[in-house]
């Protein structure tokens, strides 16, 4: 279970977070749905125990991010926007430091790595440089690096963005699971239809906040609309404004 | 233009560093104070000028009051080793450093033609202040031994920058990548031993070319007082068109590399850092959180010959006393190397504090506090000093088996002089963080380790059996320290 209750971030004179609370319960997968710079990731980040909240209560599992940053740390698994990991080891070697850190017992960590190694497809890689890998590759990488401990929440942050069909379709598979298990996930995207097909709830966001809440199917209904895309557009207002771009554009070339 | 591009990599390579440190990336005015201070290159250099100035005062009466003239030369000639061991040191951890943070990404996709210069002269500049070291100990050598050594010794001083560059460059352009392969373990051993034999080398000249001295009538007046190889070769300011001649030859020379290096630097810079493949089997291997820090450390460093050569170099600048200690045999001579290299491993802080790189923000997202951190890095910090110590000690013992009894310090003291960096880096600092190496923090420890080594050598000519309750005591106290 996470809990975030009026939560703020700021980051010098820029409020990137602005009063969001959601909670996601065990084995529900829930969506943070925004356009670029809406403040997913810093809300992420912050669910992950990375970076300290300005204000507000985040309970994950229980545990304060503000007062023990550390375990939650140890019971979530976060997959960042963009993979960061180091260039000069090999996956394995990788795999080898991070379950060395998290104290992970050594069958647990065999068991995990290889299985997730052959559902991913990235055995062949194992031996080779991270930073000689593809950026899938590497993406990869970074989800079997954060589901090697069997984290008790789930913190995905466009993990899904930059995989290939076959592995976006196993993400969606193992994340089923995870639901199954109880775990409780939260990811963001800012491409809806993954959001459609993989959420129990969405929360959309929009500058720092979230302006609507509920199942995809709620939202549809809520404003009528046909695809969640117009739901998302008629929200965020910005229909006017895409268009006028789209023809700003047009002229310009 | 070219300026503003120097001038746009330094802010970025400072923010990137900045922003490494969540001390100061958390909190946004503290952040910025530091930035301001730190990301204008004008200020920068000008304080640190200011610094080596009022660092080089001290070395004048070292030069002025030798009674012999040759004396003054030949003093100010050692001196000039440290602009060119702080030129190669820095532009080969830091030429690294930077492009493994990404800072040249943005200029790949441009089409600038030798895109390396940028590199070689945001490095060149950062190192110049260092040369100002000399700039005092110069003067005083003018007015010993005329206005023209002056000059002549300060061009060396440039002259030896720029070759610590060079080879930094050198360096860093033929092994600054990722490497692997079957025999990787092998082949880094082969290519640190190698730098470890061209930096030996370099001293070994000297040797050879008082050997060509005596076999060859003709130039025996030209060699036989003085050497060619650099830094001996600045004593040759006494004569002044002798010495013109040389540093142009060493114009010349280190002229030609540098322009062929930076030339093909580019497409160093363009391919990464990782290139190599490595194959080979694929196991893991389960270690306790500080030892996995330091294999970690130890995998990358030793993959990427540039960061080596950082973790190397305090070993290598003494090697030439490890010769003389090895010529004596005394057991003061083990001694004497052994905390010759606790002092100088302090440098290499710099190198285990780059390590991480980019990748460093892979930490925040990881359990991982602050003492287990620290304590991974103090093996990374202590590996090389107590390897190249013990080897060094049990070498010694086999002339002179007295030389046994510095075995504990062997292994104590780089822990003490270790502890203590890491205690004046960290100091303050509350989580897993990445300071900044400033001058300040840098000449703190040194002075600290210092005197740290001054009471054990002390201690051990009373009696030296009391060096070793020292010892424990400090190791104790700081490692009760940083796992607080
Ligand atoms: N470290 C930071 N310092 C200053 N501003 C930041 C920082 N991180 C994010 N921001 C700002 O916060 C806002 C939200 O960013 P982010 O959470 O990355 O958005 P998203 O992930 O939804 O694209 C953006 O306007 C961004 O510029
Ligand atoms: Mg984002």
């Amino acid at each position: 279970m996470i809990e975030v209750e009026d939560l703020f971030k700021v980051f010098g004179s820029k409020t990137a977070v602005k009063g969001i609370s959601f909670t996601v319960k065990d084995g529900e997968i829930y969506g943070l749905l925004g356009p670029n710079g809406s403040g997913k990731s810093t809300t992420l980040r912050i669910l992950a125990g990375i970076i300290p909240p300005t204000r507000g209560k985040v309970l994950v599992e229980g545990v304060n991010v503000a007062e023990n940053p550390l375990e939650v740390k140890r019971i979530t698994g976060y997959i960042p926007e963009t993979p960061l990991l180091y260039e000069s080891l090999t996956p394995m070697e990788f795999f080898s430091f991070v379950g060395s850190i998290r104290e992970v017992p050594r069958a647990e960590l065999e068991e995990r790595v290889s299985r997730l190694v052959k559902a991913f497809g990235i055995e062949e890689y194992l031996g080779e440089l991270i930073g000689t890998l593809s950026f899938g590759t590497q993406q990869k990488v970074s989800i079997i690096a954060g589901l090697l401990h069997d984290p008790k929440a789930l913190i995905l942050d466009e993990a899904i963005n930059g995989l290939d069909p076959k592995s976006a379709r196993i993400m969606k598979e193992l994340l089923n699971r995870f639901k199954e298990e109880g775990k409780s996930i939260v990811f963001s995207t800012h491409i809806l239809a993954v959001a459609e097909a993989l959420c129990d709830r969405v929360g959309i966001i929009y500058n720092g906040e979230i302006i609507a809440e509920g199942t995809p199917e709620q939202l549809k209904e809520f404003v009528h609309e046909e695809s969640l895309e117009d739901v998302f557009l008629k929200l965020t207002e910005s229909q006017e404004e895409v268009s006028s771009l789209v023809r700003a554009l047009r002229e310009a070339f | 233009m070219e300026w503003e591009i120097v001038n746009v990599l330094y802010r970025e390579i400072t923010y990137k560093r900045l922003k490494a440190n969540p001390q100061l990336s958390m909190d946004w005015n503290k952040f910025m104070k530091a930035f301001k201070r730190s990301g204008s290159l004008k200020r920068t250099l000008l304080s640190q000028s200011a610094l080596f100035f009022f660092l080089s005062l001290t070395l004048v009466p070292g030069v002025y009051y030798v009674k012999n003239p040759s004396g003054s030369a030949v003093i100010y000639a050692s001196y000039c080793m440290l602009p060119l061991i702080m030129a190669l040191y820095g532009t080969a951890v830091t030429a690294q450093y930077a492009v493994s943070l990404g800072l040249f990404e943005p200029l790949l996709s441009l089409p600038v033609r030798v895109g390396g210069k940028y590199l070689s002269v945001m490095l060149l500049i950062t190192q110049l202040p260092s040369v100002l070291f000399l700039l005092a100990p110069a003067v005083a050598l003018s007015l010993k031994l005329g206005p023209a050594a002056g000059v002549l010794g300060f061009a060396w001083a440039l002259m030896g920058t720029m070759l610590g560059h060079t080879l930094g460059l050198l360096i860093y352009d033929r092994f600054g990548k990722a490497s692997g392969g079957k025999f990787s373990g092998l082949k880094t051993a082969f290519k640190a031993f190698g730098i470890l034999l061209v930096m030996s080398l370099f001293y070994g000249l000297n040797y050879l070319q008082r050997y060509v001295a005596s076999h060859y009538e003709t130039l025996k007046g030209v060699f036989e007082r003085y050497s060619v190889v650099y830094p001996f070769s600045v004593s040759t300011v006494e004569k002044p068109l002798l010495s013109l001649g040389l540093l142009a030859v060493y114009g010349l020379v280190i002229g030609v590399v540098y322009v062929s290096t930076v030339r093909r630097l580019w497409r160093r810079i363009s391919e990464g850092t990782a290139t190599e493949r490595r194959g080979g089997k694929a196991r893991l291997s389960l270690h306790s959180p500080a030892l996995a820090l330091a294999l970690k450390d130890f995998k990358i460093a030793t993959r990427n010959t540039a960061l080596l050569t950082g973790l190397l170099m305090p070993v290598v600048v003494i090697i030439p006393s490890l010769a003389g200690a090895l010529k004596s045999g005394s057991r003061d001579s083990a001694l004497g190397f052994v905390l010759a290299v606790g002092w100088t491993s302090t440098i290499a802080i710099d190198a285990v504090l780059k390590i991480d790189g980019r990748a460093f923000e892979v930490l925040h997202s990881l359990p991982l506090n602050l003492r287990a951190f620290l304590r991974g890095k103090l093996i990374t910090m202590t590996a090389v000093p107590v390897t190249a110590g013990l080897l060094a000690v049990l070498g010694l013992s086999l002339r002179n088996p007295s030389s046994l009894k510095v075995l504990p310090l062997a292994l104590l003291l780089p822990v003490a002089t270790a502890g203590t960096t890491l205690t004046i880096f960290y100091w303050g600092i509350g989580e897993v963080a990445l300071p900044q190496t400033t001058w300040k923090k840098m000449l703190l420890a040194l002075f600290a380790n210092g005197l740290i080594i001054g009471a054990t050598a002390g201690l051990w000519y009373v009696e030296w059996s009391l060096s070793l309750p020292f010892m424990l005591l400090v190791d104790a106290l700081l490692l009760w320290h940083l796992n607080r």
